[in-house]
C-alpha cells in the first residue's frame, strides 16, 4: 500500500497551518495597527467604582456623520508578563487580553450621543503593576470595509 | 528536624486599614534561627510575581517548641486594594510565616481577603450640612 501523502493533501495542510498562524498574528496586532479616527471623539466619565455605570460621550465632527457606521464599547485591557523562550535564550514579554468588553452599534445620525455602560462589580479595577495591569478604556470604532477600522479611545479609572 | 506551623486568625476577611491579628501555633518544634510573619500584597502573572507591599514582624529568635503560640498583629494600609483573579493573573494578600533555618526555610502561608466597602455619595451627605454656624 502506498503510504505517501498525496501532493494536494500536503498543500491543504500547509495552507491550513499558514492560515491559522496568520489569523493569530492578525488578531494579536490588529488593535495596534488601527489608525486614529479623524471623525469621532470620545470621552468617558470617571472615576467610577465597580458595580457603577460609566457614561461615554461620542462626538462626530460636523458633516462627517453621513455614511459612518460606528461601534462604541467599554473594555478592560489586561496586560501580563510572560517568559518567552527562543532557541538560545528567554525574554520577558508583555501580552494583552480583554478582561471585559461590551460593544454596541450606534447610529451616527446625531453629532453627539451619550451611552451608559455597566462596570461589573466582580470585574477588575484599574491597576498598573510591574507584571500585571488592568486598564479600562472606552473606544469608538468606525467600521470600514476596505481599510482598517479607525479608532478613537480614552481611558477612565475604575476604583475598587 | 524542621518545625511546622499553623496560622490562626479569627476571620479571613478584613477592610483596608484594619489590623490583621492572630497567632502562629507551633505544631512541631524544631531548630530555627528566626521566626517571622509577613503580610504582603502579591501581583502574579503566569511566569512572574511581584510584591508591591509587605510588612514583617519578627516573632522569635531561636528554636521553637511544640505547642508554643506566638501572637502577631500587622496593619493593612488605608489604601489596601482587594484581591482579584483574572484569566492570566492574580492580585492577592497573604500571610507568610517563615522560619529561617540552616538549609531550606520552612513556610506556612495563609491568604486573607480584603474587602472594600464603598460608601455611597448620598450617604455621605445624608445628614445634610449644618450651616447655622
Amino acid at each position: 500500500m502506498d503510504a505517501e501523502l498525496p501532493f494536494w493533501a500536503f498543500w491543504l495542510i500547509f495552507a491550513a497551518v499558514a492560515a491559522t498562524a496568520l489569523a493569530g498574528l492578525a488578531r494579536r496586532y490588529r488593535r495596534r495597527l488601527r489608525p486614529r479616527s479623524d471623525t469621532v471623539e470620545i470621552a468617558a466619565s470617571g472615576p467610577v467604582r465597580r458595580g457603577e455605570t460609566v457614561d461615554v460621550t461620542i462626538t462626530i465632527r460636523d458633516g462627517a456623520n453621513t455614511g459612518v457606521r460606528l461601534k462604541v464599547g467599554v473594555l478592560c485591557v489586561e496586560r501580563y508578563d510572560v517568559e518567552e523562550s527562543t532557541k538560545n535564550s528567554t525574554r520577558r514579554v508583555t501580552r494583552e487580553d480583554f478582561a471585559h468588553e461590551e460593544w454596541r452599534e450606534v447610529s451616527a445620525s446625531e453629532a453627539q450621543q451619550g451611552l451608559s455602560f455597566a462596570v461589573p462589580a466582580e470585574g477588575p479595577y484599574s491597576y498598573g503593576g510591574s507584571c500585571l495591569s488592568f486598564q479600562w478604556q472606552a473606544e469608538a470604532l468606525e467600521i470600514a470595509r476596505l481599510r482598517p477600522d479607525a479608532v478613537a479611545s480614552c481611558t477612565f479609572e475604575v476604583r475598587p | 528536624m524542621s518545625p511546622a506551623f499553623d496560622v490562626q486568625l479569627e476571620r479571613d476577611s478584613f477592610a483596608p486599614g484594619e489590623r490583621v491579628a492572630g497567632t502562629v501555633l507551633v505544631t512541631e518544634g524544631g531548630g530555627s534561627r528566626t521566626l517571622e510573619v509577613t503580610l504582603a500584597f502579591h501581583e502574579k502573572s503566569p511566569d512572574y510575581e511581584e510584591i508591591p507591599f509587605s510588612q514583617t514582624q519578627v516573632l522569635q529568635t531561636g528554636d521553637v517548641q511544640t505547642g508554643q503560640s506566638l501572637a502577631f498583629a500587622l496593619d493593612l494600609p488605608e489604601d489596601a486594594l482587594p484581591g482579584h483573579r483574572s484569566e492570566h493573573g492574580e492580585l492577592y494578600w497573604e500571610l507568610d510565616v517563615k522560619s529561617d533555618e540552616m538549609g531550606p526555610d520552612t513556610h506556612a502561608r495563609r491568604r486573607i481577603e480584603v474587602v472594600v466597602h464603598a460608601v455611597p455619595e448620598e450617604d455621605i451627605f445624608a445628614g445634610g450640612f449644618d450651616d447655622e454656624g
